[in-house]
């Protein structure tokens, strides 16, 4: 009798198959996590959009940083007020297919060139105020740092969804 | 990563996003009611009090506009308020249109009512076209003295 005849599974394939169940189970935590935020974040937007919508193009230096890259003042407008009107449905979208495990690898990849956009912003930006979720009194309070740190938590999260985390039989 | 996946989400959030869009450029546009029969002499441009600024500054499309130098307003300011000094206001102006053409209500101020700069800028915003242009007089020292939020490095 030799040990390949046993029952006992080999000390490889046990190795294997959980270093395989920790994958899935990261990937899973990390798509439920970074799609709840995205589903929250897009979510408080939509329902508030036209606020949101003040909120960015008349207070936030957001319109006066595009301006300086686009010459026209009137066009560089438009595309901050397309881009106000577009975000929370992008990040509702994502949210939705990270949350739904539906074209998980593309929408991680939206989620995080986001996200990377966003810690760009608020670093250049300190003073101001988040609109993340735009729950207005409930957020703003926080400082900036936190915002940068949720978020680079939320990049790490989606790169290994992009790089690794998804195994072959659950992409769609 | 599939080309078509990135389509499919572009093209499903561009298509939510530009319905939002039309709902919103449809939208009849509430212009803020000034709240005071005050106004400039020689025009018809509003003299808010403070409790009249301070509602309108609750209003989320409302722009402040600070018409001190740059470095009374680093120093603190109405929260929220655009740095837009006299001095600069001619350069400046066209970058800031779109901004300001949109706002429903412009509230500009100065230090307090001995300074003019408040009242001429306003009157330059109004020559433009810029209709829903306010002057808060006793401006940022009153502002303070209610302890109304404020922003900068000295608040």
């Amino acid at each position: 009798m030799n040990g390949a005849d046993s029952n006992c599974p080999l000390p490889v394939k046990a190795a294997k198959g959980n270093s395989h169940k920790i994958q899935n189970l990261v990937s899973v935590s990390c798509r439920y996590a970074v799609g709840a935020v995205f589903l929250m974040a897009g979510v408080s937007k939509i329902v508030n959009l036209p606020e949101f919508e003040n909120q960015v193009l008349l207070h936030s230096n957001f319109p006066q940083l595009l301006a300086r890259l686009i010459p026209s003042a009137q066009l560089s407008f438009r595309i901050a007020q397309l881009v106000v009107v577009f975000l929370p449905w992008l990040e509702l979208i994502c949210g939705f297919c990270l949350v739904f495990k539906w074209a998980v690898r593309e929408s991680a990849a939206i989620a995080g060139l986001l996200l990377s956009l966003f810690i760009v912003y608020s670093l250049a930006n300190p003073a101001e105020e988040c609109r993340c979720f735009f729950l207005p009194k409930a957020m703003s309070s926080l400082p900036t740092w936190s915002h940068v740190l949720r978020d680079g938590v939320l990049l790490i999260g989606s790169l290994y969804l992009v790089f690794r985390g998804v195994p072959k039989n659950v992409e769609a | 990563m599939r080309l078509r996946n990135f389509i499919h989400i572009f093209l499903v959030s561009g298509a939510l996003a530009a319905y939002s869009f039309w709902v919103l450029s449809a939208r009849e546009n509430e212009r803020a009611s000034p709240g005071t029969a005050e106004t400039f002499p020689g025009t018809d441009i509003p003299l808010l009090n403070v409790a009249d600024a301070e509602t309108l500054w609750r209003h989320p499309s409302t722009i402040f506009l600070d018409v001190r130098p740059v470095p009374d307003y680093e120093f603190g300011h109405v929260k929220g308020a655009l740095s837009l000094p006299l001095e600069e206001l001619d350069d400046r102006f066209s970058a800031l249109k779109p901004q300001l053409e949109r706002a429903e209500a412009i509230v500009v101020y100065c230090k307090n009512s001995d300074c003019g700069k408040s009242y001429w800028s306003a009157l330059h915003l109004r020559k433009q076209g810029l209709k829903q242009v306010r002057i808060y007089p006793n401006g940022w020292y009153e502002w303070c003295r209610f302890e109304l939020p404020i922003t900068g490095q000295g608040s």
